[in-house]
């Protein structure tokens, strides 16, 4: 046995090691590798926040939560920045709680950036965030019907409907009301709620990259209209904006740690290999 | 360094995460446990603040709407599975209702998004990609089909030609995972270069 049939016994930890420097490094000095902006994915997303008009209100949903912060948190917030760039109007809600505050958090982070660059972000005129609310699929029907008691007229910090200008032209959530669905989704409770229960609204999604290709048949049969895929997503809406952010840093990583891992592939299969010819001689 | 109390918090919950990847260990498990407890104690309050409160004085109290205090009492019930056995029984009632509106709601809607993927596989054959998607789809199906005689060398290799097809799937699916998987721990990486050491990124 040579040791290139050892190839496939390598030590868990090397390739933890290995795998570690491989992102350390572009992270603190980034490569400047190219990022390509995906036409079917991403662009349709940035067309349709393009194509609303200012005081146009969308509703966006965080269904994720800190577990996929890293993929799902710079698109929230490039998509958000988008919406109040063009002063279109954004009402949140989350299918996950554990997510709720998070959501809420990335926001308000990016309403004080925009505000300090003079963009008008204020909460409850521009934005407000219903946050999470019991009930599951049942709920969000009966958020089609009549928004307000859904949500027990309570936003997620508390606030009465009553108190936030916004919410007022906000009564019930239907296709009239709304320009469309921006849906961040990691698992489950996520897209199915609204292919299933709001099929005929724009939806569009941002996804955590293990579910992307799961999407795509979605995105194909016109039941989404784009995708935000992962972190490239992220990166791709960012440059799309002109405003690099958290993503398009991190993305010379990604590539790093993504070549490391077809070397692993490649190396492990030639030990594959070699370790049955020897086995067969 | 950062001097932030919460950052340290974080940072030193983060690292006792990743330790699991030498092997099992206190610092994981304790670092585990103190998720579930924040998660169930943080879903609680919420729940309270954000909803039964402002439901209960909104509609209870406000409109008189006094048959959401029967919905709250059926809803308690749920907590009969831990009361002496003769009256467990009652727990069923709540359950009951739930599967009964969840399968209604379920076998009503849900259907119409897996036909509307069903009928976009009957693409019109005007583009390679569409002729490709359309051969893909065949000899995929061709794999799964356990009514014909598997000695139908036809079926065999159509069949075996599907499966390649879905290993290319599963392929990409493999990729996606990866990805997302580094996305996540680079989010953790520039939050303990960045926040805690305090390094510029």
């Amino acid at each position: 046995m040579n040791w290139l049939s050892k190839l496939d016994t390598i030590d868990p930890r090397w390739v933890y090691i290995i795998m570690a420097v491989s992102l350390v490094f572009p992270v603190l000095k980034p490569l400047g590798l190219a990022i390509t902006i995906d036409e079917t994915t991403t662009v349709p997303v940035y067309n349709w926040v393009e194509s609303l008009q200012p005081g146009d209100i969308v509703v966006g949903d965080i269904a994720f939560s800190g577990g996929s912060e890293g993929e799902l948190g710079p698109q929230l917030q490039a998509w958000f920045r988008h919406c109040m760039t063009k002063g279109v109007k954004v009402i949140m809600v989350a299918q996950w709680n554990t997510g709720e505050r998070l959501g809420y958090t990335l926001l308000e982070q990016t309403a004080k950036q925009l505000e300090g660059e003079g963009i008008s972000a204020e909460y409850g005129v521009d934005w407000v965030y219903a946050g999470y609310k019991p009930g599951g699929t049942t709920l969000w029907r009966q958020m089609q019907i009549d928004f307000w008691e859904a949500c027990a007229e309570t936003d997620m910090l508390g606030n009465s409907f009553q108190d936030l200008p916004l919410m007022h032209r906000f009564r019930k959530w239907d296709k009239e009301s709304s320009k469309g669905i921006m849906a961040f989704v990691a698992g489950s409770p996520g897209l199915p709620t609204y292919t299933t229960y709001f099929p005929d609204y724009e939806i569009y999604v941002g996804n955590v990259a293990v579910q992307v290709p799961g999407a795509m048949n979605t995105l194909r049969a016109g039941q989404i209209k784009g995708l935000l895929a992962g972190l490239p997503g992220g990166a791709q809406y960012e440059i799309l904006l002109d405003t690099p952010g958290r993503a398009v840093k991190l993305m010379d990583a990604q590539s790093m740690g993504h070549l490391w891992i077809m070397a692993l592939v490649i190396l492990g299969n030639i030990g594959y290999y070699m370790k049955a010819k020897s086995r067969d001689q | 360094m950062s001097t932030d109390p919460q950052i340290w918090v974080q940072a030193i919950c983060t690292l006792a995460c990743y330790s699991y990847l030498i092997k099992e260990n206190p610092a994981y498990r304790v670092a585990e446990y103190t998720l579930v407890a924040l998660y169930t104690s943080y879903n609680i309050t919420r729940l309270y603040h954000s909803f039964i409160k402002p439901y209960f004085i909104n509609y209870c109290l406000e409109e008189r709407q006094y048959y959401f205090i029967v919905m709250g009492l059926l809803g308690l019930l749920l907590y009969a599975r831990y009361a002496p056995p003769q009256y467990r029984w009652l727990a069923r009632y709540p359950i009951a209702l739930q599967v009964g509106w969840g399968l209604g709601g379920s076998l009503a809607r849900s259907p119409r998004p897996v036909f509307t993927q069903v009928a976009d596989v009957m693409r019109p054959l005007n583009s390679i990609d569409n002729v490709v998607f359309f051969v893909c789809f065949l000899v995929v199906m061709s794999y799964f089909f356990f009514t014909v005689a598997k000695e139908s060398k036809f079926i065999q290799g159509s069949g075996r030609i599907g499966r390649y097809i879905m290993m290319i799937g599963f392929g990409t699916a493999f990729g996606n995972t990866v990805q997302g998987r580094i996305s996540l721990f680079l989010n953790r990486l520039t939050f303990l270069l960045t926040d805690w050491i305090g390094l510029s990124v």
